[in-house]
Formats: structure tokens, sequence, C-alpha cells
């Protein structure tokens, strides 16, 4: 509970800190929610938005571009071990 | 319940009949999309719905409705400028699920006030079409990957439920999974 609860409540931070024109680093929630959220990591990779393009042009700048290539490694480890271990139990099960 | 509205919506001297046709047009496309919502707390808000301009410090986005003074406050440089369908909608949908002083899943609290935008806008933009640069599309991002981990049936029932417990619980249930 207390894992969601810190979830929510950066999500609503990074929300007030963007209305007050400071910067916010959308990247690392995608990555807390795929730590959180495993197997939707795994089957919904689709659903993170890992492209330097959704940012307007003029506000991409290097430090988007490295949190994008730390937040789609760490999806990408997420969604290995996820895998790794359905195969395991689909095997276990066999 | 659309000509109720329109009846309605006629009562209220506030308002302007350019901008009542603006909003019955709006609710129309709502109402022809989400044909299983009531509309019977938008009726009770639009008899007395105030329009009014607002500070730009206090308002950030093109407009804002206010469920707790029912008043829908016009930023106007950012309005003259916007896709005023697309906030308009947006505001709308505040005032479908207006409840106290919060609307949609949030709630006295604001602890869900991030992802009830990002759903508020999802619903938008299928309605009337998304934004350039749509302001909340971090939140927007974020609450269709919620909708895969909790379900889609429960974020739309929370939403017209106002039902900000059941978001949180079903988050909970899934987490590890």
């Amino acid at each position: 509970m207390e894992k969601i609860q810190k979830f929510i409540d950066d999500l609503n931070n990074d929300l007030e800190n963007r209305k007050r024109g400071l910067p916010t680093n959308p990247f690392e929630k995608q990555k807390s929610f795929a730590r959180l959220y495993p197997s939707v990591a795994a089957k919904h990779t689709e659903y993170f938005c890992l492209n330097e393009n959704y940012y307007p042009e003029n506000t991409r700048n290097t430090i988007d571009v490295q949190n994008i290539e730390v937040a789609r490694m760490e999806i990408e480890e997420i969604k290995n071990a996820n895998t790794y271990k359905q195969d395991m139990s689909m095997q276990k099960a066999a | 319940m659309i000509e109720t509205i329109k009846t309605t919506l006629n009562t209220n001297e506030n308002i302007t009949d350019e901008v009542k046709e603006n909003l019955l047009e709006l609710i129309t496309i709502f109402n022809n999309n989400f044909k299983d919502i009531d509309l019977a707390n938008l009726n009770e808000r639009l008899k007395t719905l105030i329009i009014k301009r607002e500070s730009m410090f206090l308002v950030k986005l093109p407009c804002k409705y206010n469920p707790y003074t029912n008043e829908l406050l016009i930023n106007l440089g950012l309005f003259e400028n916007c896709d005023a369908k697309h906030w308009l909608m947006h505001a709308l949908l505040g005032m479908i699920t207006a409840k106290e002083n919060y609307y949609g899943f949030n709630n006295e609290e604001n602890t869900l006030v991030a992802l009830n935008e990002g759903y508020t806008e999802i619903i938008t933009n299928n309605l009337v079409g998304d934004v350039e640069n749509n302001f909340f599309t971090d939140e927007i991002i974020m609450t269709n990957l919620i909708s895969k981990a909790i379900g889609e049936d429960t974020m739309y029932n929370a939403y017209f439920n106002n039902d900000s417990k059941s978001i949180v619980r079903a988050m909970i249930e899934a987490e590890g999974k």
C-alpha cells in the first residue's frame, strides 16, 4: 500500500510542478509503474511512451534522451524478468 | 434529457446564447457516446452556472470548472488562442461528474488529482479530438497504463460514480502482478 501511495503522490507532485513551470521526469514514473506492475510492462510495452518525439521539439534536450534510455533499459529488464517467471511457471505446471 | 437540458440552459441568464449553443452541442456529443450516464447532476448545475474571467495566475489552462462554486473560469489570454471545443468539453466532464468540491474519481483530499485529469483528457480526446502539445500528456500515458493494470471498467465506473476508493483498492490488489 505504501508503494502505491507514494506512486500516486509522485504523479500528483509532477502535475503540480509542471503547473508551476518546474522540470519533471515522467520516465521515472513509467519505471516506477513497471516495477509495481511487471506483467503489464511485459504485455503492454507499447503503452509506455519512451520516444523522445513525444516531447515538443523545442523542449527536447539531452537529459530527456538519457532519461528515456535509462527507462527503456529498466523496463526491458522488468519485462524479461516477468517473461522468464511466466515461462518457469508454465514449465512447472507442465 | 437533452430537451430538458436545453430548457434549463435557456433559463440561465448568466450565460450568453452563443455559449449556450456551444455547451448544448458538446452535451449532445457526450450523450450520444455515453447514453448510460445520467445527466441529472449536470442539469441541476446548469441552472446556476456562472462563466467568468479569472486571473492567469490562478487558472493555468484555457478554462477550468470549479465544482464548489459552480463556476466555469476562463483564462482569456489562453482561451482566445486554444481549441475551445476541447477545453470546454474537459470542463463539461467536470460538471457532469461534479460532487461537492471535486469531480470524477478524485476526492476531497485530492488523492487522485493527476489520474483524474488524465482520464478526463482521455474521454475528451475520444469525444472531440486531442490538442497539440497537450498539457496532460504525461497523465494520459499513466492513466492508460494503470487502466491496463486495474481494468478499464473499474476506471469507468469509478469516474462516473465519484469512487476514488475503488481505484486505490484495485491498484493495491494488482500490485506485483
